[in-house]
């Protein structure tokens, strides 16, 4: 069951898997939401920690620099070894805080689909902080398997994200059973700041169609009239591959429960179903084309 | 050192910039710019792109060199979409000409550079920038990497910034750095189209992307484009020879996948 701990954390898993939140107030500014989307989001960076390493995955806007310094800290000892995974390593939201985590944290490795992963990630300040690059980076490519913490036995999946816009993994975690999601699942919105961060009630009111609209006006304009059959299978090959009881995206509210994990599933894979080219009618979407 | 062999003026006053990047796909070491461009009006300069985040400063070299030579001054800077490679090296510029106004779409950056949350203007498809002598107009972004994807083009001039819809690498083995794309005679153009579809626009492995390459092709008719300066491709200065080629490989991933 997770904790609310101090400062906008949340704890998943006792002291394995911690959400770093800062709340914003969506106002048709944030890329990730359609346009005219109001309410509260989560901005989720999450912790998986062991004894002796743990690994980051996103670090946040800029904006919020101060503030997930802070988390971190309260969370992670200065000596503890830290890798960090950016899941989409072209987005500010995963890679604006790398540098300044770098620089107060024990960093031992960047995970990165490109190599040199510095070269991605500081753009921060004045300066370039060339010390950076001797921080090696591990390339991200199809699965990659890796531990936290050395010796722990506690293994994590890096994969490609089977849906997505741009360059985006996911990541499963089979000793709390959470699929960090990135971009995807990330319709959980608030009405006001101090709702719950997580749902795991499987009567909540978020609807098909909701998620549907969402999905046409966000990241996935594109999806109708597709060929989704494929999109469909991989998606499936996730759910069905591993044992997932939490749905944790990098926006947006945590889903919480297998049942409800299965039910955002389902919601995506008959949405899908209902906007493959052989049910819908593919056709030119332009820019601001809120549906 | 740089790859680059940039800046190079490809028309009156219009600078092209930047450097390449390395990719390797199946054994080959293939390059792709990750350009931006400097347009030098009679009043002002604006800044199509700030380039990857690595090559800041061998950019700002870049424009320091021609804008010493012109006396214009960098006033404006126009960025097609919040990923990094487009738009990461903003926050440098800025620290550097804090007057400088950043226009585009304005999502996401009031988050990542929050001290600069001014100096960022919205645009629209339509609205313009006079530079005195040109201006710089907002247009439809046909093929999108963000939903949030501006493109621009240059009146009279009339080249367009299509930042990833016409994304191709190039043969650094062949002497292609710095060509244009009607210069790099070897270059499969398909071919380099299709690829770079294939693995950095994940969405046109799913759709028939027909309906966009048409959409490119009225867009190119009724704005009268005769000149294109893509992010990652080399420019095109021959819109009727190059443009083809560059359509039918972003076809191409949906029809590899249906084969």
């Amino acid at each position: 069951m997770e904790m609310i701990l101090e400062n906008n954390i949340i704890e998943l898993s006792s002291n394995k898997a911690f959400s770093i939140q800062n709340i914003v107030e969506l106002d048709g500014r944030l890329s990730a939401y359609p346009p005219n989307q109001g309410g509260y989001v989560p901005l989720n960076c999450y912790l998986l920690k062991e004894e002796n390493g743990a690994f980051l995955l996103d670090t946040g806007y800029l904006y919020h620099q101060k503030n997930v310094l802070d988390q971190l800290k309260s969370l992670l000892g200065p000596d503890i070894p830290l890798s960090i995974i950016p899941l989409r390593i072209n987005e500010f939201m995963s890679v604006g805080n790398v540098k300044a985590i770098s620089q107060n944290f024990n960093v031992i490795g960047y995970y990165s689909p490109h190599p040199e992963g510095a070269d991605w990630f500081d753009f921060t300040d004045e300066e370039r902080d060339l010390s950076l690059k001797d921080i090696p980076t591990t390339i991200v490519r199809g699965m990659v398997n890796c531990e936290v913490g050395e010796g722990s036995g506690r293994h994590i999946d890096i994969m490609s994200a089977p849906i997505r816009l741009i360059n985006t993994s996911w990541i499963y975690d089979k000793s709390t059973k959470i699929l960090y999601s990135s971009d995807m699942f990330n319709y959980g919105i608030a009405e006001t700041n101090s709702e719950e961060w997580i749902i795991n009630s499987i009567d909540n009111e978020i609807s098909s169609s909701f998620i549907k609209s969402f999905l046409l006006n966000t990241r996935y304009w594109w999806l109708e009239g597709a060929k989704t059959r494929l999109l469909r299978e991989n998606i499936k090959k996730v759910f069905n591959s591993y044992d997932i009881e939490t749905i944790a995206p990098g926006y947006g509210k945590i889903f919480q429960g297998k049942d409800l994990v299965m039910k955002q599933f389902n919601f995506l894979d008959e949405i899908l179903l209902e906007l493959d080219k052989s049910n819908s009618i593919a056709q030119y979407v332009p820019r601001n084309h809120v549906r | 050192m740089s790859k680059s062999k940039l800046p190079r003026e490809i028309l009156n006053n219009i600078f092209w910039l930047g450097d390449c990047l390395e990719q390797r796909y199946q054994g080959k070491i293939y390059h792709s710019y990750n350009s931006s461009y400097l347009v030098v009006g009679e009043k002002s300069a604006l800044l199509v792109e700030t380039g990857h985040p690595k090559d800041f400063n061998e950019l700002h070299e870049q424009i320091k060199g021609i804008l010493s030579k012109k006396k214009i001054p960098l006033k404006y800077i126009f960025i097609t979409h919040q990923e990094t490679p487009h738009s990461g090296g903003v926050g440098r510029f800025l620290n550097i000409y804090p007057e400088v106004e950043v226009h585009g779409d304005i999502n996401d950056y009031h988050m990542a550079f929050p001290k600069y949350a001014a100096n960022f203007k919205a645009m629209e498809v339509g609205d313009r920038i006079d530079l005195g002598g040109m201006e710089f107009i907002a247009a439809e972004p046909v093929v999108r990497d963000m939903r949030t994807s501006l493109w621009g083009y240059i009146s009279p001039q009339m080249l367009l910034f299509p930042a990833d819809g016409f994304a191709y690498s190039h043969y650094h083995w062949d002497g292609h750095c710095g060509m244009i794309a009607e210069e790099a005679d070897s270059l499969d153009l398909f071919d380099v189209s299709a690829v770079f579809a294939e693995l950095a626009l994940f969405w046109t492995n799913f759709v028939d992307m027909e309906i966009y390459t048409k959409r490119m092709e009225q867009l190119v008719d009724e704005l009268g484009i005769k000149c294109i300066a893509p992010t990652h491709g080399l420019p095109i200065l021959d819109v009727g020879k190059t443009m083809p080629k560059v359509m039918e490989g972003l076809q191409a991933p949906y029809h590899k996948l249906a084969s």
